[in-house]
């Protein structure tokens, strides 16, 4: 049976405020389901873009909302170059702030980091999607989604 | 997310329905525990089971508000938690600093 897209594209920007992140994670949570995701990972890949958006909001834009953020997914069913494997979503996220090195975030499940009241974020993204990398100095995150399988928690 | 409180027997039962994340539903959550906790009732059950979504926001506001709560002498107990919620807090590590009880009977009966 057909997919119901093919290579295909969504593109939000947004103002650098906390407001505007529900409606892209709302959206990218039912596209999710549209693709047919396994039952229970278009939550996974909500909680990992609300991390990441967060993180654009937040450290990266200083919650400035004359600064923007801007998101891209890309779905589909093609594996030609630079586009996601089948059954895959690819969601791209740039902020206008000054960057940061994700080396230098700490482990929150290390010591007293354990009990902090933040800090958790990044690690929850790296845990939640099948893989993650960073460009233009920390300004761009890219997370890779299987959509057929659940990411399952170790121990 | 709607946030709902009933004192029972020695605790305070707080039952937590929709999402727990960065934005208007934290800022309820904390400021709901500070006057719970500043007010004297340290002793918290959280009923997570219509909880759908936690995000880092909402476990760092679940961390202060569990510190409180022991500083007065309290503790803060964890009801019935979805599947999401368990696996998000398992994550970070943290679930295991709470007690997770299966229904507000038994969490609150061990406040004694």
């Amino acid at each position: 049976m057909a997919p119901p897209h093919e290579n295909m594209e969504l593109r939000f920007n947004f103002k650098a405020e906390i407001a505007g992140i529900a409606p892209v994670v709302q959206r990218v949570t039912g596209l999710a389901q549209e693709m047919h995701c396994e039952p229970g990972r278009e939550m996974q890949i909500a909680l990992a873009l609300q991390e990441a958006l967060a993180n654009a909001v937040i450290h990266g834009c200083d919650s400035d909302p004359s600064k923007m953020v801007e998101c891209c997914v890309t779905y589909g069913e093609n594996t030609s170059s630079g586009n996601p494997a089948p059954n895959e979503m690819l969601i791209v996220i740039r902020d206008a702030g000054a960057g940061f090195d994700p080396a230098r975030v700490p482990n929150p499940k290390v010591g007293e980091n354990v009990h902090a009241y933040h800090g958790r974020g990044l690690h929850l993204i790296r845990e939640l999607m099948d893989e993650v990398s960073f460009a233009q100095g920390g300004r761009e995150i890219r997370m890779r989604a299987v959509l057929s399988s659940l990411r399952e928690t170790a121990g | 997310m709607d946030i709902s409180v009933r004192k029972q027997g020695n605790a305070q039962l707080m039952k937590l329905r929709g999402e727990l994340k960065l934005g208007d539903s934290v800022n309820q959550f904390r400021q709901t525990m500070e006057e719970l906790i500043a007010g004297g009732d340290a002793s918290i059950v959280i009923n997570l089971e219509e909880l759908r979504f936690m995000d880092s926001s909402g476990i760092g506001a679940l961390m202060r508000s569990f510190a409180s709560a022991k500083q007065r002498g309290g503790n803060l107990k964890l009801v019935n938690p979805s599947k999401l919620v368990v696996q998000t807090l398992k994550l970070v590590s943290v679930l295991n600093l709470f007690e997770v009880y299966p229904d507000d009977a038994s969490a609150l009966g061990s406040f004694g």
